[in-house]
């Protein structure tokens, strides 16, 4: 095997590269569409109301056009993801606007759209909860807190407090590509779905609970993504629940491929969140101890929500060091759509009030925000909230020296500060520069990675000798399809054209988890680098149990006692 | 997919435009570039039932010479109106507009009579035209009226256009000697963006003295705006720092912004007055330029 | 409503509504899938294509708007000899990323670089500011399209319907 680092490091194309430019890489959407319906959703214009009727206008609906209520769904009723509460189409109740309430299928988009026309809902229109406030006085969807040592003693003995709210908003993914999925009952009963997602697996496991089918009776397949950014973790499996109701329907194959107004409106975004944050300090600035109210708006339900709150609070107190914590998180109920996986994943809310809360800090020291971090910033042997001490490495130090140094970050900040110090009290903006640090780990939070222990597979094809792997990473852009490869040749000895990757479908590949949190990479790529190197290291054991003779690999070559024999 | 469900009409000449738009009525949309009528039909926030598209109609094309000035017409798109010798010439806050907004895409689609047309407030090309004296010309299939450029826009989203009336195109006037004109426009993005404000001025000079002033703004009020005090600022005034201070800070006062995500009522007179400003400095440089080549503007 | 027009060089007739979008023109009937739609909307610059030389948005152009013009899709790019070392190069720069953007953005770049003999910077930040690549590629992109800007043999397109070297480099 090889000892020498010869790919990493290196820059080498895409291997998706030229077939994108040139418009050839096919996309869900982009499949022969012969014999394929189209769905429409019907959605729920009000926030909160019962559902008192969903009728269906045959007469006036384009011939041929089918319907699907609740009433039509067989089994479970519900997005199977942490937990099935989540209707696939709201029964009885709509708990936000653009609930799902009514799909209809007809042969093209425009005949889909015409048979939307024909679907009647009767609502009675209820109160609604859509502010904070209104939000506090129900049950949250879920909570979670965290402490580390005595947070009460320390805020009774501090010198000085400082407290402080803050509030981020919604943000929408906009992946280029909108949603897209399609759906196909084959003749034995098997569901098979393909589409738009990061997460196969996670389709796959919704369409067995909505179905309830045996597990040989799903099967999923990603198709390129055309940018998912946490967008296509959970919804679609919504849409793959949606077209496949339609697809039974029907008798046919079912696409639905949203417009951007309906994307928006309806799929998952970044949760809002309010941060109340109560800090004590000592004279020179020391953060002795955090209070921190995290609460994220999660939307009518739960979806991914308990996961990007348990992610929130592990960032709550940013890369330094604090004395004491005392973290309490809660995902909030409102009747909008319900919000789910963004990058970042709940820490960039919880770091964003963090840093703004040390400027406030900063002020009531009469300190600049440099010299604050500087004095708290996380160096090795400090310990995280969570009890995790950073004994490896821990370059946030060197992050926020390099930064203040290349922007020349203190003598712009003093500046400014004059400036303001000497313009007129008239509430008027002025102009401010600011320093911020963050982190984030790769890969699930807490115990995540150490439960599911992704596998990842390899087989040598007969066909071309080729490795192949075998994971369900999907390519959404980040480029796992050129990466994984990559790490496997180079810790198996091949060239990173010996080694392929199959399509990440749940029937060719195994669970090796969700393209999601940075972990494809780091964890998948991990995997994909022990198996490569261990499937290759056995053939070449294999291969020195048949002849005594000692067999290696380097740069995609075999070699017998040294000698070059071929290529792999 | 289309678009929508509506009877579609494709006439040839103006008259026939005109009559079916009077037979259709209200429900009837003029359709030009698309760029505007197209996503609000998709987004069902005209109720239109029939679409008249313009296309085919050639006396709409073109930009020409006409008794010293120029005419431009409706169906010019913002490129070609933004790169046109006749143009840069008589009008360059017109081509300084055009070239500004959207994309290049955008551009290369979307018409000068669509901007007007339109009526929404932050419309670049209405003001730079104001700036240029300019008048729509407007007919009805059997005549033709002028409508003052500043008068064509009478509230958000509304013109002056009766029902069976088409925008021909908009006339530009001789450009009197020893004058210059700008456009300054700010976005919160370099390109494809909507203006938070724009001011654009005309400037008629002989030396220092100011002869005559035009300034207009726009995005900062429910239509372009003829920014009356700071005109009164230049009128007969010299040419100096201090005047065109003066007359930006007027300008600032003659703005009705509103409060939107694009900016706030203050940080919009806030800018208005920096725009102006960069406005008349441009165009005055560019009148004293013409005086000293005999050309038109740069 | 019955139009005809030229198609990456092939005349073409459709029959069809007026009010039909070129987008799906292109995608259903032609099943030139290469041209995305990202907002329908005309924000994004996906559905990018070339008509007459210029760039236009097909999610915004309606059939009644196609008679008698010369349209030009990533397609016909591709087939191109010097386009498709192009789109060769603009990858291998890392031009691309999620793809999505990728075809609208290499049809703007073609266009830019026929008709601007000494290209830079902010010219292509400038012909690229009506195509909005999510991934956030941006830096690649303009780099990518300045080196080829850099090059003897770089994509040339005829980009006016008369003009005969367009038809010869298609047939090639």
């Amino acid at each position: 095997m090889s000892e020498r680092i010869s790919l990493l490091g290196t820059s080498p194309p895409r291997l998706d590269g030229h077939d994108k430019a040139a418009g050839r890489a096919l996309y869900l959407d982009d499949l022969d569409d012969t014999g394929v319906w189209y769905g429409a959703t019907v959605r729920s214009p009000h926030a909160h109301a019962l559902v008192r009727g969903v009728y269906f206008d045959a007469q006036s609906a384009p011939p041929g056009t089918e319907c699907v209520t609740a009433a039509d769904i067989e089994r479970n009723n519900g997005l199977q993801t942490l937990d099935d509460i989540w209707p696939l189409l709201a029964d009885r109740e709509v708990n936000h606007v653009g609930e799902a309430v009514a799909l209809v299928v007809g042969p093209d988009p425009q005949t889909a759209r015409r048979a939307a026309a024909a679907v009647q809902i009767d609502y009675e229109p209820l109160e609604a909860i859509l502010t904070w406030d209104q939000a506090e006085e129900v049950e949250p969807l879920c909570t979670l807190s965290l402490d580390q040592g005595d947070a009460e003693a320390d805020f009774a003995s501090a010198p000085l407090l400082v407290e402080g709210e803050y509030f981020t908003g919604y943000q929408e993914h906009i992946y280029i590509e909108c949603q897209a999925m399609q759906a196909h009952w084959e003749a034995d009963g098997t569901l098979r779905i393909q589409g738009s997602m990061q997460c196969p697996y996670y389709v796959k496991k919704a369409m067995l609970h909505a179905f309830a089918l045996p597990d040989e009776k799903v099967r999923v397949r990603a198709c390129l993504l055309g940018g998912g950014f946490g967008g296509k973790e959970d919804y679609p499996s919504m849409i793959a629940a949606h077209c496949a109701l339609l697809a039974r329907k029907c008798g046919h194959p079912v696409r639905m491929v949203y417009d951007r107004h309906e994307d928006i409106i309806a799929t998952t975004k970044r949760h809002p969140s309010r941060t109340r944050i109560r800090t004590a300090l000592s004279g020179e600035g020391e953060i002795l101890a955090a209070a921190v109210d995290f609460d994220l708006d999660g939307g009518a339900y739960q979806g991914l929500s308990p996961v990007v709150l348990s992610r929130g609070i592990l960032h709550c107190t940013g890369p330094y060091r604090v004395g004491s914590v005392r973290i309490r998180g809660r995902v909030l109920r409102t009747n909008t759509p319900p919000n789910g996986a963004f990058r970042g994943f709940g820490a960039p809310q919880a770091e964003f009030a963090w840093e703004r809360h040390l400027d406030r800090i900063s002020r009531h020291l009469g300190m600049d925000p440099l010299t604050l971090r500087r004095k708290n910033v996380l160096r090795p042997g400090d310990r995280l909230p969570t009890g995790q001490v950073m004994d490896e490495s821990c370059s946030a130090e060197t992050v926020l020296e390099r930064v203040a140094e290349s922007t020349d970050f203190l003598r712009r900040w003093r500046a400014c500060a004059k400036d303001r110090s000497s313009a007129p009290d008239d509430g008027k903006p002025r102009r401010g520069v600011g320093i911020s640090l963050s982190f984030h780990g790769a890969g699930f939070t807490g115990l995540g990675e150490e439960r599911m222990r992704s596998p990842v597979g390899a087989r040598l094809r007969h066909e071309d000798g080729r490795l192949e792997l075998l994971c369900a990473a999907t390519e959404m852009g980040q480029g796992a399809v050129s990466t994984l490869p990559l790490l496997a040749a180079e810790s198996s000895g091949l060239r990173a054209d010996q080694v392929s990757m199959a399509e990440p479908d749940t029937a060719k590949v195994p669970d090796s988890g969700p393209t999601v949190a940075s972990r494809t990479s780091m964890i998948v790529g991990g995997g994909a680098a022990r198996v490569a190197a261990e499937l290759c290291g056995r053939v070449l054991e294999w291969k020195a149990g048949s002849d005594g003779a000692e067999w290696s690999l380097l740069e995609g070559n075999v070699f017998r006692n040294g000698q070059l024999v071929s290529p792999f | 997919m289309h678009i929508g469900d509506f009877a579609f009409h494709r006439p040839t000449t103006l008259a026939q435009a005109c009559s079916l738009s009077r037979e259709l009525g209200e429900g009837a949309l003029f359709l030009a570039g698309g760029t505007d009528v197209v996503p609000d039909l998709k987004r069902r926030l005209r109720p239109a039932t029939d679409l008249i598209s313009l296309a085919q109609i050639e006396e709409l094309r073109g930009i020409r010479e006409v008794d010293g000035g120029i005419e431009i017409g409706a169906l010019t798109t913002h490129a070609e109106v933004a790169v046109h010798p006749l143009v840069r010439t008589h009008l360059a806050a017109l081509s300084d507009a055009a070239s500004s907004i959207g994309g290049h895409q955008v551009r290369s689609q979307a018409t000068i009579g669509g901007n007007w047309c339109g009526g929404v407030p932050c419309a670049d090309t209405p003001p730079a035209s104001i700036a240029g004296g300019a008048v729509a010309v407007v007919t009805n299939g059997e005549g033709e009226r002028e409508i003052d450029a500043a008068a064509f826009i009478t509230a958000p989203r509304v013109t002056a256009l009766n029902t069976g009336e088409i925008l021909r195109c908009i006339r530009i006037p001789a450009r009197p000697a020893h004058s210059g004109t700008s456009f300054q426009r700010f976005t919160l993005r370099k390109g494809l963006a909507l203006a938070v404000a724009s001011v654009a001025v005309g400037l008629e000079v002989e030396g220092d003295r100011i002869n005559g002033a035009r300034v207009a703004l726009g995005a900062v009020g429910p239509t372009p705006i003829v920014a009356k005090a700071s005109i009164g600022v230049l009128e007969k005034a010299t040419a100096t720092d201090e005047v065109f201070e003066e007359a930006a800070r007027a300008a600032a006062t003659d703005a009705q912004p509103i409060t939107d995500l694009r900016g706030s009522v203050d940080y919009r007179r806030e800018i208005v007055t920096v725009l102006t400003r960069r406005a008349l400095r441009q165009a005055l440089g560019r009148a004293r330029e013409g005086a000293m080549t005999g050309g038109g503007e740069r | 409503m019955r139009v005809a027009f030229t198609l990456n060089g092939r005349p073409v007739e459709v029959e069809g509504q007026g009010d039909e979008r070129l987008l799906d023109l292109l995608r259903r009937h032609f099943r030139l899938t290469g041209t995305k739609e990202g907002c329908g909307e005309g924000e994004c610059g996906a559905c990018t294509v070339l008509m007459d030389g210029a760039a236009v948005l097909s999610c915004l152009t309606p059939l009644v708007q196609l008679d008698g013009r010369e349209l030009f899709t990533v397609e016909g790019l591709e087939a191109t000899t010097r386009g498709s070392q192009f789109l060769e190069r603009f990858a291998a720069g890392g031009g691309t990323q999620c793809g999505a953007c990728t075809p609208g953005i290499v049809l703007s770049a073609a266009r830019y670089l026929s008709e601007t003999p000494v290209v830079d910077r902010n010219g292509i930040r400038r012909a690229l500011a009506g195509n909005i690549c999510r991934c956030t590629g941006y830096e690649a992109i303009v780099k990518a399209i300045e080196a080829e800007g850099g090059r003897k043999d770089r994509v040339q397109l005829a980009l006016h319907p008369s003009d005969p070297e367009l038809t010869e480099e298609r047939e090639s």
